[in-house]
């Protein structure tokens, strides 16, 4: 008789499904698209300063900062004199090579992207490392990144020190400081 | 085609007893309540606690923000003694909680002077009091939590701990070395220490177990009594009419049409339960019809009516001898209980030879027999007609009274027969004139038979042929006596 075989596969029906559908409904939500433009490499470098000089966080790697067009343009007020205040849409990366193995393709690129509405965002920038050698792209929600670089917008160590204490929108080598070309440095 | 191998499930039916149907609602009822208030309690239990640990963690995250901060802020103008002082006060505030400071290599912070000696070699200066004491190291450095709390990029470590029969919630909080730290510190390193929270939440575990322990017997007892609620109801709804609707079905197989179901709702119970009884009504009545009208004729109310076909069959008649005068001399109870009784018994056994009796008329049988061995089985109602009048005639059954009997075949036309308001299912032809004229010439005991009937059936001990004159017939018509006995000649 097909009555029991029926009610059973019913039976499974009614509890699996709800289940399956409550599964998957708190599964991972779908990968972003990558955030880092492919020809980040041929931006303009903010900073004509060596970076290689050991900083928390980035070591001793040799360092070279780029930023995309747009946050060479808009930054609206010159650098010391006051704030800065990056757009959205803005990108400032870091490369960086392992000391010793300078040249070539980068070990590992850091990025900070304006983007104040993205639910990832700290500081109004989104945090991310790529991993160039296998294209993949990692976002930092922790305090880590933004921690070190909450301190752009007070005195710090690094380039002109910031010594009026501007608000530099976590970034420490903005484009437009004192021995940077404004025209950038290819 | 049959191959003598039973499947797995005929087995299980043979050896089984089948499930009631109740057992079958309790069984469903219990897994569709199990699953449902089962899964219902999990979440319950389970978001329960997820909340409350979800609620601890924050709560030791926001406070090692506060340390974060407060250390931050004591060591930047070089204020390391007010945070050490700092770390004292915290601890004394609950046994329930405990905060501890580590350098990233799991020793002890403030407890030597490693750190100051540091810094004051790096300021070039004696900034702070140099200290004497050896730090102690308080987490292995293969500790897996500690680890990823001082790796790069660093990470806040929540776990749970079991200790001392207690538990805990704990969590490890990396201190990072700001670049406005590298000052002192150097620019070496990226992770300066770890903050260490616990709180101890073994009254929060023990609540929660008794919390998940009493949703857990609360749902046991939701099932039984929704269980036993449900299966209660769909015994008084289904399983009680059903079986009431069974009994009824049982006895009408066994041939009793005088049972009834109550209909107890107006659903679908309900309408099954009506059904049934207009279905034993209708047989009821067509049991009751059958005593007075032929089965041919109430076959027939289903059928077209107005067909009407010509086919052989096997005519038998019979008559009481004797009974006009009979009725004379009789009362007339007396007569109608006596040709009653007799009629009773000449039906009986017709229909036990798979004849149907066509009608009565007065004290005369008229019975057709139709089908394979139609002949043969008339003859055998004849000569047991015969057998049991005359035996029970011995015993006074019915006053002396013996019955002829005629028989004939032939092709008939049997069709129904009258006008619309009154007609039966009969037949007419040359064959039932002739049974009828044999019956006629029939004495009392004796039955005889046409030709065809006996050339039907020559084996059997017939008496003749005999040569006589019937009514309505021109020629001499051949005829034969039957002196059968119905189990002899078989």
């Amino acid at each position: 008789m097909s009555g029991r075989p029926r009610s059973i596969r019913a039976l499974s029906v009614a509890v699996v499904f709800p289940a399956l559908c409550f599964a998957l409904s708190c599964g991972n939500a779908a990968p972003r698209a990558p955030l880092l433009p492919p020809d980040y490499a041929s931006w303009r470098r903010t900073t004509a300063v060596s970076l290689d000089y050991p900083i928390p966080g980035h070591m001793d790697d040799f360092r070279i900062i780029r930023a995309n067009e747009l946050a060479f343009r808009t930054v609206r007020r010159p650098v010391p004199a006051g704030d800065v205040d990056f757009p959205a849409g803005a990108i400032v990366v870091k490369e960086a090579w392992p000391r010793g193995a300078v040249g070539g393709t980068p070990g590992k690129v850091f990025f900070m992207v304006k983007s104040p509405a993205d639910p990832s965002a700290r500081g109004g920038w989104v945090w991310g490392m790529l991993d160039p050698a296998s294209g993949a792209e990692q976002i930092f929600e922790s305090a880590f990144c933004i921690g070190c670089h909450a301190n752009a917008n007070e005195k710090y160590p690094y380039a002109d020190g910031n010594p009026g204490e501007a608000f530099r929108d976590y970034v420490f080598f903005p484009p437009g400081l004192p021995g940077a070309d404004p025209e950038g440095y290819p | 085609m049959y191959d003598g191998r039973m499947g797995k499930r005929e087995r299980e039916a043979a050896g089984k007893r089948p499930a009631s149907l109740a057992g079958k609602i309790n069984r469903i009822v219990a897994v569709i309540l199990a699953l449902g208030l089962g899964a219902a309690a999990f979440v319950f239990a389970w978001s329960l606690v997820e909340a409350r640990r979800e609620t601890t963690r924050r709560s030791l995250e926001d406070q090692a923000d506060f340390l974060y901060a407060a250390i931050e802020n004591f060591m930047l103008p070089g204020e390391a003694p007010i945070a050490v002082a700092f770390f004292e006060d915290v601890r004394l505030l609950s046994p329930d909680y405990r905060v501890e400071l580590y350098r990233a290599d799991g020793r002890q912070a403030f407890s030597d002077g490693t750190t100051i000696d540091a810094v004051n070699a790096r300021l070039g200066r004696v900034r702070f009091a140099p200290r004497d004491g050896t730090a102690e190291l308080v987490v292995p450095p293969d500790s897996e939590r500690f680890s990823e709390a001082t790796a790069v990029p660093p990470s806040d470590v929540f776990f749970t701990e079991v200790a001392g029969g207690k538990s805990f919630y704990r969590i490890y909080r990396p201190l990072i070395n700001l670049p406005k730290c590298t000052a002192c510190h150097g620019a070496d390193h990226t992770i300066r220490g770890v903050i260490d929270l616990r709180a101890d939440v073994t009254e929060l575990a023990l609540l929660q177990g008794l919390t998940v322990a009493g949703t857990g017997g609360g749902f046991v007892l939701l099932v039984l009594l929704l269980a036993l609620l449900i299966g209660r109801f769909m015994r008084t709804v289904v399983v009680r009419p059903v079986r009431e609707i069974g009994a009824l079905c049982r006895q009408v197989t066994d041939g009793r049409f005088d049972g009834q179901v109550v209909p107890r709702s107006a659903d679908e119970i309900g309408a099954l339960a009506a059904t049934v009884n207009g279905m034993v009504k209708g047989l009821r009545e067509r049991a009751q019809l059958s005593k007075y009208v032929s089965s041919g004729t109430i076959d027939s109310l289903g059928a077209d009516a107005e067909r009407a076909e010509r086919d052989e069959r096997t005519l038998l008649f019979t008559d009481v001898r004797g009974f006009t005068a009979y009725t004379e001399r009789t009362e007339p109870e007396r007569v109608v209980e006596v040709l009653n009784r007799l009629l009773e018994r000449q039906s009986a056994i017709v229909h036990a030879h798979g004849g149907d009796v066509d009608k009565f008329v007065g004290d005369e049988v008229v019975a057709v027999f139709s089908g394979r061995d139609a002949a043969r089985r008339a003859l055998e109602a004849a000569a047991e007609i015969r057998r049991v009048v005359d035996g029970e005639r011995a015993d006074g059954a019915f006053d002396g009274l013996r019955v002829g009997a005629g028989l004939a075949t032939g092709m008939v036309i049997h069709g129904m027969i009258g006008s619309e308001r009154r007609a039966d299912f009969t037949v007419i032809g040359d064959a039932v004139n002739v049974a009828s004229r044999l019956c006629a010439l029939a004495k009392g005991g004796e039955v005889i038979a046409c030709r065809a009937t006996h050339d039907a059936v020559p084996s059997l001990p017939f008496k003749g042929p005999f040569r006589t004159r019937l009514k309505g017939k021109e020629d001499w018509q051949i005829v034969y006596y039957f002196d059968g006995d119905p189990g002899a000649s078989r």
